[in-house]
């Protein structure tokens, strides 16, 4: 027994000898020295939706819409832009001004008394109800006017311009006014205009480079919209790239979906003794109003079953959605929820 | 009052961390995660580390003694199937004290010879006397072989117990360590886990030898004993025999 006593305390001396030799402590971790690097977490959504700015701008940190230059301040504005009161939708562009720049804008090339004539009195068609006064004597001195007018139905409405013209180059400052009665040989049917406005515009095209003043007309003729100047909040940052509305970005969240939800099924009355209706679905489009209402009448797609029993799962899910409207929903989240669709299924009820 | 000697470990341990600080935690030696362990824990270590060795002994011991009975039982037999006569083998026995089929043959024997001397007559009583004689010396060999077996077998069902009995109790406290440091950093908890977890490794490492060979060993002695069995019956038939022709030429 000492022989084993022995042995046995030798052997675990040894192996504990080892165990103290080899169960060191582990290498430390070595860590380079390297500065911190700040991360954030940012949701998607951030970047996949669009943020306040102007559309023509770099992109720059912060969203901002085109600096606006009026000083004070509207309270409570919501919509960016110079004028004084708060409007939500863009006015529209103001006819009336425009016969007065055009006369402006044409003023500068008067050195080329002939020639420049046929180009300016094309490029002036909505102006057809100027005074036609002094047009036989101009007409014959614009020679080159003539067969090009000839083709169109503008003959009446180009002379009248030209005149116009030459009326202006000797005394500057006088603006043309309109006179209410339009010309009488003229063939004042709108129709004729239209048709008028199309070479009126091929020709301008050509004319472009030329002249900036004219292109500035017609960007003025063809964007009928006065640019961004509708709101009156105030904006004094650089502005960046993005769009003049930013879309909200908010989706209903999931328990508004659930109360949604919920409020359909309450108005749901299943009809009963459905055969076969396992595989029934119907989807109901709705658009709604902001106020909740449902606008026009659902749109009812249903697939699957007898067909009996179809329409009539059909026509109960229709009854379901309209009995429940109006529907309560958050007014700011219109976006996402001015079309509903709703899918009724058979299945989960058995 | 178990449970008031673990909450004062405990808040020992507790204070030993904050106050051994990092130094202590990162301490992940052998040496350093038995002396950072608590009492319990630490007997718990030193009681496994002493059946280990005690069990080791214990192995090492039977497995020579086994040997040297296996040896004895072999050579044994040689000489007494060599036609040897058995007053002449019960002589060269006698005066020294034998083990194995040595002592039955010699316990025998001496039954056998006390009652010729004393002339008992009784063939019955004789055969009846020398079986119970020779069960007495079988079980006294049997016993003395298979001596300290049974620790090899507790120690190899419950040191695991035992091991994880101290891993409990060192997970609890370091567990409290949490508690007391409000805080659960890994550096804080890790060497109290590894530490415990030290006290099941080393229950494992004892019982696992354990109880390997105290299968094996106790094997063995089935072996040896069943070989004893055997010579006790075959010399107790001879013996018979030698009564009955004794019997037969007295009659």
């Amino acid at each position: 027994m000492k022989l084993g006593v022995a042995l046995s305390s030798t052997a675990h001396a040894a192996v504990l000898a080892w165990g103290l030799l080899s169960f060191t402590a582990p290498a430390p971790l070595e860590v380079a020295d390297v500065e911190a690097l700040p991360i954030d977490i940012v949701p998607i959504e951030e970047f996949t939706q669009s943020v306040q700015g102007d559309k023509k701008a770099d992109l720059s940190e912060t969203p901002a819409p085109t600096p606006t230059k009026r000083p004070d301040v509207v309270e409570n504005a919501e919509n960016i832009g110079e004028s004084k009161n708060d409007l939500k939708s863009e006015p529209e562009a103001k006819p009336a001004e425009q016969p007065v720049e055009t006369a402006k804008a044409d003023t500068p090339p008067p050195a080329a008394k002939p020639t420049p004539a046929p180009k300016v009195e094309t490029e002036v068609p909505p102006a057809p109800e100027d005074t036609p006064a002094p047009t036989t004597e101009m007409a014959a001195l614009n020679d080159p006017a003539v067969p090009i007018t000839e083709e169109t139905p503008v003959e009446e409405a180009t002379p009248a311009e030209s005149s116009e013209q030459f009326a202006s180059l000797q005394d500057v400052s006088v603006v043309p006014t309109r006179r209410p009665e339009p010309p009488k040989p003229k063939t004042a049917e709108t129709t004729q205009r239209k048709k008028e406005e199309k070479p009126a515009s091929t020709k301008s095209a050509s004319s472009d480079k030329k002249d900036p003043a004219v292109t500035d007309e017609i960007a003025s003729l063809l964007n009928k919209q006065e640019p961004a100047s509708s709101g009156a909040k105030k904006s004094d940052q650089q502005a960046s790239l993005g769009t003049r509305k930013p879309s909200k970005g908010g989706k209903l969240s999931a328990s508004e979906m659930d109360a949604l939800r919920a409020a359909i099924e309450q108005c749901w009355s299943v009809p009963a003794g459905l055969a076969d209706a396992e595989d029934m679905r119907v989807t109901v489009t709705i658009r709604l109003t902001p106020d909740g209402d449902i606008e026009g009448s659902p749109e009812v797609q249903a697939t699957g079953g007898e067909s009996g029993a179809r329409r009539a799962f059909a026509g109960s899910a229709k009854r379901a959605v309209q009995k429940c409207a109006p529907y309560s929903l958050p007014k700011e989240k219109y976006d996402t929820w001015a079309e509903v669709v709703v899918n009724f299924s058979a299945a989960d009820m058995f | 009052m178990n449970g008031i000697s673990i909450l004062a470990v405990s808040a020992a341990f507790a204070q030993g961390v904050e106050s051994g600080g990092l130094e202590a935690a990162g301490d992940v030696t052998l040496l350093g995660l038995f002396l950072q362990a608590g009492l319990i824990v630490k007997l718990v270590m030193i009681g496994l580390l002493v059946a280990s060795i005690w069990t080791w002994a214990i192995i090492i011991d039977k497995i020579f003694l086994y040997a040297r009975t296996r040896k004895q039982l072999d050579r044994f037999e040689e000489v007494f199937w060599s036609g040897r006569s058995l007053e002449e083998l019960y002589r060269s026995l006698a005066d020294r004290t034998p083990t194995g089929m040595g002592a039955l043959f010699v316990s025998a024997m001496r039954e056998w010879k006390k009652s010729f001397e004393r002339g008992a007559s009784s063939p019955m009583g004789l055969q009846a006397r020398i079986e119970k004689v020779m069960d007495v010396s079988l079980a006294r060999e049997l016993d003395r072989l298979e001596r300290r077996l049974g620790f090899l077998a507790s120690v190899g069902s419950v040191a695991v117990y035992v091991g994880l009995f101290g891993t409990v109790v060192g997970i609890m406290t370091s567990f409290q360590a949490i508690a007391g440091s409000k805080s659960t950093n890994l550096a804080v908890v890790a060497p109290g886990i590894a530490e415990a977890l030290l006290a099941t490794a080393i229950g494992l490492l004892a019982a696992i030898p354990a109880l390997v060979a105290y299968n094996k060993l106790s094997n063995d002695v089935a072996k040896i004993a069943a070989r004893l069995e055997g010579f006790a019956d075959e010399f107790s038939a001879i013996l018979s025999r030698q009564i009955d022709e004794r019997n037969a030429k007295q009659g």
